[in-house]
């Protein structure tokens, strides 16, 4: 089998395109579980920016607009789950698994109600491919990492922003006070529920553009039901295997669309390795991670446990 | 943003009108709820109401194949919930319904590839099979958190998606027939399956076998020591301790208990339902399942009731699809709501300081 | 004399359950000063402070703030009135920095002013704190973790400083250096108010102080015109024990269990323990007094065979000494409350391998056995098969007690056990303690409340500080003699004993 630089090119390229929608996903989850919100939603926020982004396309015409408006669904969505989760301090996986259930449903429901089976028309050049100038005529990396969707360059940017935000800003120490230890930062006179519905208004926006990315970037503005196929449970346990850092999440989230790469080009690279294995490997590396940080594991310590002033630590 | 006092006064107003048990009250307010949401929704999208609730209660129970549709369908609810329960109430989140599931499902192949057609011993065997690795697969966050600390909710989490890519591996390879091109093993011979109960139905043994399981449930939990010592390790573990008890012991065993029931459902799947092990036959089992045990408020026979509902519910909305063309996904949206609800209510009641659950975190 | 910076104005404080916390108290903090709230457990220091800073509201009664009424519905209304509070349990973000601990508690215009380590550490060199802001608060060691807690509470151009018992989880030198930096607070224009039982770091180093006693002033002043014996009969009076004693005089049998030499660590809320000495005998009642959180639970823990001491030994005597325990904590650790009244009576039995049939639990057994203890320890209950939950306090108590009094253990220990009881409840719980030691049972009752320990106990030992400060027994148990151990530092307990006997 021939291994010349276009076939790696290729290869990397293709890992990349697969990495975007569970790498934003678990950028929201990561500020989320930061902040002490456990979003098992995570697959039903996705889900329903997958479908927002279909309708918005339907209705537009316009990709960009798609994509904005999968993003308002995610948000939207995210009002519910959140409503229950920090405010009615639902019990957060109970809470997320239902969510999860009704998402299902309920964007199966709009696909055979409102989207109809026309296939949309018009093309989304403009959002499937922005070449960057200089940088994508390097070689290799040029097809690989310069030659991707706008969406790509912007979770790149997110990633940076987050990272900066949780090690420089207010805003993030606050969040993150508000996932290691919400009655200390009550104490404080801080607003510790507005900080995490927030923090849950952000994880849905995210995780709507990655379902919209899904729908209109991967699939060409078609939306297939239960389309996100585990990606949302994947990203919880990457933002886990990442220790919740941002740079870390792209890295994983990077090397895990690889392997997935892998599955449709191994092939072409001469690689023989069960995929299915190849796909379970992360999973095995974060529990053995998880298992040897054992009770020093930097989770944050508030995370999972709805906030109630008074009961203390 | 809104205050979140004032849409609590409204639930809480509706919530003191009733004199019915917490548990009960919140679960029945919960399936009642949603039940009405589900018909507005079918009213809204044009369907008319009347007939589709007659279709759906045809659907599910209206003769012997739809009874036994909706039984099949409640099974694998049921043992996962059967599974959950004893895990929460002993004090630990088993979130691994779905790991555990699917490595039954490979446990109950594991007889038939390595004795081949063996006669009547096979079937036994497998139920066998499926349950050890059910419980193995259990034990491990068990060992895990008693060992290292490790989160038990994070670690099940985790290995739900090894045993999931572990059946897919299985599947493509080691397990598929030479010559096949279909992810899914050979088919298991006629001894080694459930066959089904009534001609024309898909009744299968592991209803019965679900059923008995609950009942056994309750006996275990309501009338031995170890259920006593069991309910009062989730409950009050300062209590335990300072009887001088280990939680650690009460750990290891519900979990594997736990993991056992849940390697049954998956087991049950591929002897009563697939015979054969298929990639991607759960689509979620574990979880609903997990939502089961909260709906039924942790009880053995309130998880019969609700798993009923979640069977009843799938069989219904096959039927309103195929005679009224109501989306079958309708039934996502029925089970979904009262789970929403019901995790919505008991956060309101934890605020107001009657937690509906005691044993959970 | 200048407007005190703030004022509780008659203040009266009750309780939704009618529990009249605080009844026509007033106080007045003055900037410069350090206060000193001086109290018993319940004598309503905690609620006074609760109010200070917003957490409850006055029934009656008003707060004033350099004379003008203000009304603080919650904590950030009194934090924006520039009142600062240190809890006893440290609220502090353990995997944090100092410097980003500091950052969290900023308001307003300060917002900016912890961007940088070097921000914080000119902060802190105002109060001659020397800590290192880049230090994680988690690692620091608990006398620095409090500062960091101090800091917290002046970020906000803090006028006032709340201190809620700071001094119990000190050692001496600690609290020496405590007060060095609560007065060079004082003295940048903070009023501080600290609560604390010890009248010797009072006189030591506070300016006023205001004593309360069951919910009332009862003395106010200039520390400098007060002394040692005043302030401890002013805390704990003259209360004569006007009930009876229960039980005879008895002669303590073999030793059971013995203590040599034991020490815990202290931890965030805990003063540890520190060289305790304690032989218990078979058939005696042993009174362990001490305001709350000065070694009790510690002690507790270890005759429970709950924690292991740091340094020194616990003995059994011989092998077949068991110890039977009556918790604090009724409603966590002595009872489950969703199990039946039975089930709670007789679990160690159950689970010592009793009423079985057929492998399964003989419900009827363990109700028929259950019937008997309920009729024996007066229980009232619908029936044996009621959760313990549905049950008053009272007759939960007596279940926990008719557990462990059945188990027939050689050492039973028991802790704050007539708290929240009626008079009627109370004197059963003390009556059946009276009797376990007359049939050759140890008892160890752990309590602050001295008049019930004269009243039951053959002896009574003071814990203060995690430390052993003195035992007391027979004739010499009184309220006199037991006050001063309880309140006074290690220094001048000899002396205060002598004032004692004169």
């Amino acid at each position: 089998m021939d291994l010349n630089s276009v076939t790696i090119a290729l290869f990397l390229a293709a890992g990349v395109r697969m990495s975007v929608p569970v790498l934003l996903a678990a950028l929201g989850e990561l500020v989320s579980e930061r902040a002490g919100v456990f979003t098992i939603g995570l697959e039903g926020l996705m889900l329903f920016g997958a479908v927002a982004s279909a309708v918005g396309l339907a209705m537009t015409g316009s990709p960009v607009a798609a994509l904005a408006i999968g993003m308002l669904g995610g948000t939207l969505a995210a009002v519910v789950l959140a409503l229950g989760t920090v405010l009615a301090r639902a019990n957060q996986i109970v809470m997320g698994i239902g969510f999860n259930l009704l998402a299902m449903g309920v964007t199966s429901l709009i696909r055979q109600l409102v989207l109809g089976d026309t296939p949309p028309a018009g093309s989304l050049r403009s959002v499937t491919m922005m070449k960057l100038p200089w940088l994508s005529d390097l070689p290799v990396v040029g097809r690989a990492l310069f030659s991707q969707s706008p969406v790509f360059y912007a979770a790149v940017l997110l990633a940076v922003a987050l990272w900066l935000m949780f090690r420089f800003s207010r805003l993030g120490l606050l969040l993150r006070a508000a996932g290691e230890n919400a009655s200390a930062l009550d104490a404080a006179g801080q607003p510790v529920l507005r900080l995490r519905f927030g923090a849950a208004l952000f994880t849905g926006m995210l995780a709507g553009l990655g379902g919209a990315y899904l729908c209109i970037i991967a699939s060409g503005g078609t939306f297939i039901d239960d389309m996100t196929a585990g990606r949302g449970y994947l990203a919880i346990a990457i933002s886990i295997f990442a220790r919740w850092l941002p740079l870390r999440t792209l890295l994983v989230a990077f090397a895990l669309g690889l392997l997935e790469a892998l599955q449709f080009q191994g092939q072409y690279l001469g690689i023989q390795i069960a995929t299915p294995l190849l796909m379970a490997t992360p999973f095995v590396v974060a529990l053995v991670a998880w298992v040897v940080m054992g009770r020093v594991g930097a989770a944050p310590g508030d995370l999972g446990k709805p906030f109630l002033r008074g009961a203390g630590h | 943003m809104p205050e979140p006092t004032q849409q609590m006064a409204a639930l809480r107003l509706l919530l003191a009108k009733l004199s019915v048990p917490l548990s009960l009250r919140v679960t029945l307010g919960a399936f009642a709820g949603s039940l009405i949401l589900g018909l507005v929704l079918i009213a809204m999208l044009g369907f008319p109401v009347l007939s589709a609730m007659r279709v759906a209660v045809e659907g599910a129970f209206g003769d012997a194949r739809a009874m036994a549709d909706t039984l099949v369908f409640m099974t694998p609810r049921l043992l996962v919930a059967l599974g959950a329960l004893i895990a929460i109430r002993g004090g630990l989140f088993n979130l691994g319904g779905e790991g555990q599931l699917q490595m039954g499902a490979i446990g109950a192949m594991l007889p038939f590839l390595a004795f081949g057609d063996i006669g009547p011993l096979l079937m036994p065997l497998a139920i066998l099979s499926g349950a050890l690795c059910g419980a193995l697969w259990g034990l491990i966050p068990a060992v895990l958190k008693l060992w290292r600390g490790a989160d038990e909710i994070i670690v099940t989490l985790l290995m739900n998606f090894i045993a999931i890519y572990f059946v897919k591996y299985l599947v493509q390879g080691p397990m598929r027939p030479v010559g096949s091109t279909f992810n899914m093993s050979a088919q298991l011979p006629r001894e080694g399956i459930f066959v089904p109960l009534i001609d024309g139905t898909r009744l299968h043994l592991g209803v019965i076998l679900a059923v008995v399981i609950a009942l056994a449930i309750w006996v275990l939990l309501q009338h031995t020591a170890f259920g006593l010592k069991l309910r009062a390790s989730g409950q009050s573990p300062g209590f335990v301790r300072l009887q001088g008890q280990s939680a650690g012991r009460v750990a290891l065993s519900s979990m594997a208990l736990s993991g056992a029931i849940g390697g049954l459902a998956g087991a049950f799947e591929v002897l009563g339902v697939q015979y054969r092990l298929i990639d991607g036959f759960s689509s979620g089992l574990g979880f609903e399942g997990l939502a089961v045990a909260f709906l039924a408020g942790l009880e053995p026979f309130g998880a019969v009731v609700v798993s009923l509902y979640f069977g009843a519910i799938n069989s219904a909305a096959l039927a309103l699809q195929s005679s009224l063309s109501i989306p079958a996904a309708l039934a996502d949206v029925l089970s979904g709501l009262p789970i929403l609800l019901l995790a919505v209510i008991s956060g309101v009641m934890l605020i107001k300081g009657k937690p509906v659950w005691t044993s959970t975190r | 004399m200048p407007v005190p910076i703030i004022q509780l104005d008659h203040v009266s404080k009750r309780y939704p359950n009618g529990f009249l916390a605080l009844e026509n108290v007033s106080l007045a903090l003055h900037t410069g000063d350090i206060h000193a709230l001086l109290g018993e457990n319940g004598a309503g220091k905690s609620t006074l402070m609760n109010i200070l800073y917003g957490v409850h509201e006055p029934t009656e009664g008003g707060v004033l703030m350099e004379g003008r009424e203000v009304v603080h519905r919650r904590p950030a209304d009194a934090i924006a009135n520039g009142i600062g509070m240190v809890h006893q349990h440290f609220k502090l973000v353990m995997p944090f920095t100092v410097t980003e601990n500091l950052a969290l508690v900023a308001k307003g215009a300060k917002r900016s002013a912890f961007r940088r380590h070097t921000d914080a550490r000119a902060f802190m060199e105002r109060f001659g704190i020397d800590l290192d802001p880049a230090a994680v608060v988690g690692q620091l060691p608990l006398a620095l973790q409090q500062r960091v807690e101090i800091l917290k509470a002046l970020v906000n151009e803090t006028r006032v400083l709340l201190l809620d018992e700071p001094s119990t989880i000190l050692t001496p030198a600690e609290i020496d250096n405590l007060y060095f930096t609560l007065r060079r607070i004082c003295d940048q224009g903070t009023a501080v108010a600290v609560v604390t039982h010890n009248v010797d770091e009072v006189l030591a180093n506070t300016d006023r102080y205001t004593v309360l006693k069951r919910g009332r002033t009862n003395g106010t002043g200039l520390i400098a015109e007060t002394n040692s014996a005043q302030l401890v009969e002013r805390i704990v009076g003259h209360a004569v024990s006007n009930a009876a004693r229960i039980g005879a005089e008895r002669t303590p049998g073999t030793e059971c269990l013995a203590l040599r030499d034991v020490s815990l660590r202290p931890s965030s809320g805990s003063p540890g323990l520190h060289q305790i000495d304690l032989t218990l005998r078979a058939g005696e009642v042993v009174g362990v007094a001490g305001v709350e959180g000065n070694g009790q639970t510690e002690l507790f823990d270890l005759l429970a065979g709950q924690r292991q001491p740091d340094s020194g030994s616990l003995k059994h005597s011989t092998q077949d000494i068991s110890v039977a325990l009556v918790p604090q904590d009724r409603h966590h650790e002595g009872l489950s409350l969703d199990l039946s009244v039975a089930q709670n009576l007789l679990y160690p039995r159950i689970m010592a391998g009793e009423f079985r049939r057929g492998g399964l639990l003989d419900h009827g057994a363990v109700g028929e056995q259950a019937k008997v203890m309920i009729d024996v320890s007066d229980i009232r209950t619908h029936s044996h098969a009621t959760p313990a939950r549905s049950l008053s306090g009272g007759n939960q108590q007596k279940i926990v007690l008719a557990r462990a009094l059945d188990q027939a253990a050689s050492v039973v220990v028991v802790y704050q056990p007539t708290r929240g009881l009626d008079v009627a409840a109370a004197e059963a719980v003390l009556t059946r303690l009276a009797q376990a030691a007359d049939n050759g049972t140890c008892v160890v009752v752990i309590s602050s409340n001295i008049e019930e320990l004269i009243r039951v106990s053959d002896r009574i030992l003071v814990v203060n500080g995690g430390r052993m400060t003195g035992e007391v027994k027979g004739a010499e148990m009184s309220v006199k003699a037991i006050g001063p151990l309880m309140t006074l530092g290690r220094q001048s307990h000899s002396s205060a004993l002598e004032t004692a006997d004169a």
